[in-house]
């Protein structure tokens, strides 16, 4: 899946085989890991010849793996239906005034997002809500356009189409970030 | 980080360069006035090429402008693609000197900062009313230009590889017409070294799953790290591993038959080792401290 970027937008069954392989694993995970009267009559006599500590290790190990094909499916079968919640909501932002929330309101108060997201569309030719399809260097639609990036603000909990606390988040903003600098 | 309003539109305004952006932009505002011969450019142009100044109150640029572009062959380069070989004017200065000897030792000596191998560059393309932009990547060493500099010490040769094909039609096109439409071209040269910088924004679109220690470089929510767990690191938790830290017991305390044995896993191992040798070890204690946090750690910052 990371050799073929768009393989599980464009191949329904691929998603579809890794939760299942996951539900599998979970199964087979829970026979190997449980009480000894079970593990004996595991399906892998080679599991039962370990004993307890390489066995979980390996269980999970083969988890974390699983876990992580799971997560970029999810990541990437996700519809992009976030114009609702870019929305401020001002009554729910509260009053105190501490510097910092004073700043996230103002960004969330004026924030228009990337690409399609934005209200009214996106903003050249190279605009787009991932940044996998954005080329590096500029197009000449880009360099002529007047109207302001979208530049996300590198602060936790900022407003951004990418779920707080991910990796694609922290990419995002750093690929952002650079390319305006030093372009 | 500030807050700007243009019109009805409110942006924030955050410190930022955008050097390419913006020197296009004002270059072709000067070619779009209407009074384009009170302009900076127009200036540049009457010289045949000099450096661009850009000041107000947000941004502050400069760049190199290169006049009367010329377009020559289309050529097949095997690293490169389709490179256009593009003629301008020789611009101002020890470039212009009269001894090809000298033109040529201008650009490998202090020319060689121009017109850079893989630098960015734009075209700016007035036809009639319409001014287009067209940006590239410089194809030519600073070896070829200065043996382009000795043959004519108003003209220079460089080639261009633009990264829109569809321009390297356009140039064809207009080779080929004959009644030419009235045509003002430049060559703008950013300071931007774009293969250097190219390496970097292509690893920052990797697959973030690929990317390690996901639980330690994006913010959490919670906006601060106190929260975090740093876990040992993934070899030191096989079963069965353990450092062996025998070799940093001081001579006096080795006893012959005992091993010291760091088991990350294991809480227990990890205080008692530390112990150990602040005690009888030759570091001090920071020393060991920061010595056990390093191998019981994904992560960890030491200053020494």
């Amino acid at each position: 899946m990371t050799r073929f970027k768009n393989v599980v937008a464009q191949h329904e069954c691929v998603g579809a085989f890794i939760h299942q392989l996951a539900q599998w694993i979970d199964v087979w995970a829970f026979g190997a890991q449980g009480p000894a009267s079970i593990t004996s009559n595991s399906m892998d006599p080679r599991l039962d010849a370990l004993d307890r500590n390489r066995r979980e290790f390996i269980v999970n190990h083969i988890k974390r793996r699983i876990n992580l094909c799971v997560s970029i499916v999810s990541r990437e079968s996700s519809a992009v239906e976030q114009t609702t919640q870019q929305r401020i909501d001002r009554e729910n932002v509260a009053k105190e005034a501490s510097q910092e929330k004073d700043q996230l309101f103002m960004l969330q108060a004026y924030y228009t997002g990337p690409g399609e997201l934005r209200e009214g569309g996106r903003r050249h030719d190279n605009d787009f809500v991932s940044i996998q399809d954005i080329k590096v260097a500029p197009t000449d639609g880009e360099l002529l356009c007047h109207i302001p990036p979208f530049l996300p603000a590198n602060i936790p909990n900022g407003p951004h189409p990418l779920p707080a606390d991910s990796m694609g988040r922290l990419l995002d903003i750093q690929f952002r970030l650079l390319r305006e600098e030093l372009l | 980080m500030f807050f700007i309003q243009h019109g009805d539109q409110i942006a924030y305004r955050v410190f930022f360069s955008a050097p390419l952006r913006i020197s296009v932009q004002v270059a072709r505002e000067d070619l779009l006035a209407q009074n384009f011969h009170t302009t900076q450019l127009a200036g540049i142009k009457k010289k045949k090429g000099g450096r661009y100044n850009h000041q107000d109150k947000h941004d502050s640029v400069m760049f190199g402008v290169y006049t009367n572009i010329e377009f020559g062959k289309i050529e097949m380069d095997s690293r490169r693609g389709l490179v256009v070989e593009v003629k301008l004017d020789t611009p101002p200065g020890s470039a212009r000197s009269t001894g090809p000897a000298s033109r040529a030792s201008y650009w490998l000596g202090p020319g060689s900062k121009r017109l850079v191998n893989g630098g960015l560059i734009a075209i700016l393309w007035k036809s009639e009313c319409r001014v287009d932009v067209h940006l590239g990547a410089m194809a030519t060493t600073n070896e070829k230009i200065a043996e382009s500099s000795r043959s004519s010490a108003d003209k220079l040769a460089v080639r261009v590889q633009f990264f829109d094909s569809a321009v390297n039609s356009k140039i064809l096109d207009f080779k080929r017409t004959k009644q030419k439409p009235r045509s003002d071209i430049y060559l703008i040269e950013s300071s931007v070294m774009f293969e250097s910088i190219r390496p970097f924004l292509d690893s920052l679109r990797r697959v973030p799953e690929t990317v390690p220690f996901h639980k330690y470089l994006p913010h959490p929510t919670s906006g601060s790290l106190a929260g975090v767990e740093v876990h040992p690191p993934f070899y030191s938790i096989l079963p069965e591993f353990s450092f062996e830290l025998r070799s940093l017991l001081r001579p006096d305390r080795v006893d012959e038959e005992r091993s010291l044995r760091l088991n990350a896993s294991d809480a227990g191992s990890v205080i008692t080792v530390r112990r150990q040798l602040k005690d009888s070890s030759r570091l001090d204690p920071s020393q060991a401290d920061s010595l056990i946090d390093a191998l019981t750690q994904e992560v960890s910052l030491i200053q020494g």
